[in-house]
């Protein structure tokens, strides 16, 4: 039976000790490079517009 | 070869970049190659005097560091990494990885979090912990 889905679960098991969420990096880990690189850079668009709002 | 942030990103760690960083070989012959290509993607070196700069063969041959920006985005050349680990001392260390129609050398995980920890920049520091993460948990896939 798989453990209760809760504030415990996630803190032992989605991150690491130091805090990186471990969720993002099992994700990316299941596909190519090339999809990785494709989703990094979607992302990367869209939070241009926030960070040049930012740095001016 | 890529290195940096993107190539962290093709093995699989979760963090977003704004430029291309690569390692290139300055030979001659490659830095002719280089200018071919830089030219095709409408290079210019970002000078934050507004300057149009292009990466002439000779720039390219001189220059430590070259901070372009292309119609495709921004690109960033470089002599080495690290502790001077250029071209020659990495490319043992760089895997080709499919990436759409190309084969592209790609600098390994462990040796991107050790060019990153002998830069110790704040912005280094700040992504090593992904990167190491990411690290651990693709070697304990192989493991399993």
């Amino acid at each position: 039976m798989l453990p209760e889905y809760d504030d415990a679960y996630v803190a032992e098991h989605c991150f690491s000790p130091d805090g990186v969420d471990r969720t993002l990096i099992l994700e990316a880990l299941a596909l190519t490079p090339t999809e990785r690189l494709e989703r990094a850079q979607a992302l990367a668009k869209a939070l241009a517009p926030f960070v040049l709002a930012q740095s001016t | 070869m890529v290195v940096g942030a993107t190539a962290a990103v093709l093995q699989g760690a979760p963090i977003v970049t704004w430029d291309l960083d690569i390692v290139a070989e300055f030979g001659a012959d490659n830095v002719a190659r280089l200018t071919t290509a830089l030219a095709a993607l409408d290079a210019r070196y970002r000078d934050p005097a507004g300057r149009i700069l292009t990466p002439t063969a000779e720039r390219l041959a001189s220059l430590r560091l070259h901070l372009l920006t292309t119609r495709l985005g921004d690109l960033d050349i470089l002599r080495s990494i690290g502790d001077g680990w250029a071209y020659a001392d990495l490319i043992a260390r760089s895997p080709s990885l499919q990436v759409g129609a190309l084969q592209v050398p790609t600098l390994d995980l462990r040796a991107v979090i050790a060019a990153k920890e002998f830069a110790d920049r704040p912005k280094d520091r700040a992504t090593l912990p992904v990167l190491r993460e990411t690290l651990r948990l693709i070697e304990e896939h192989k493991r399993s």
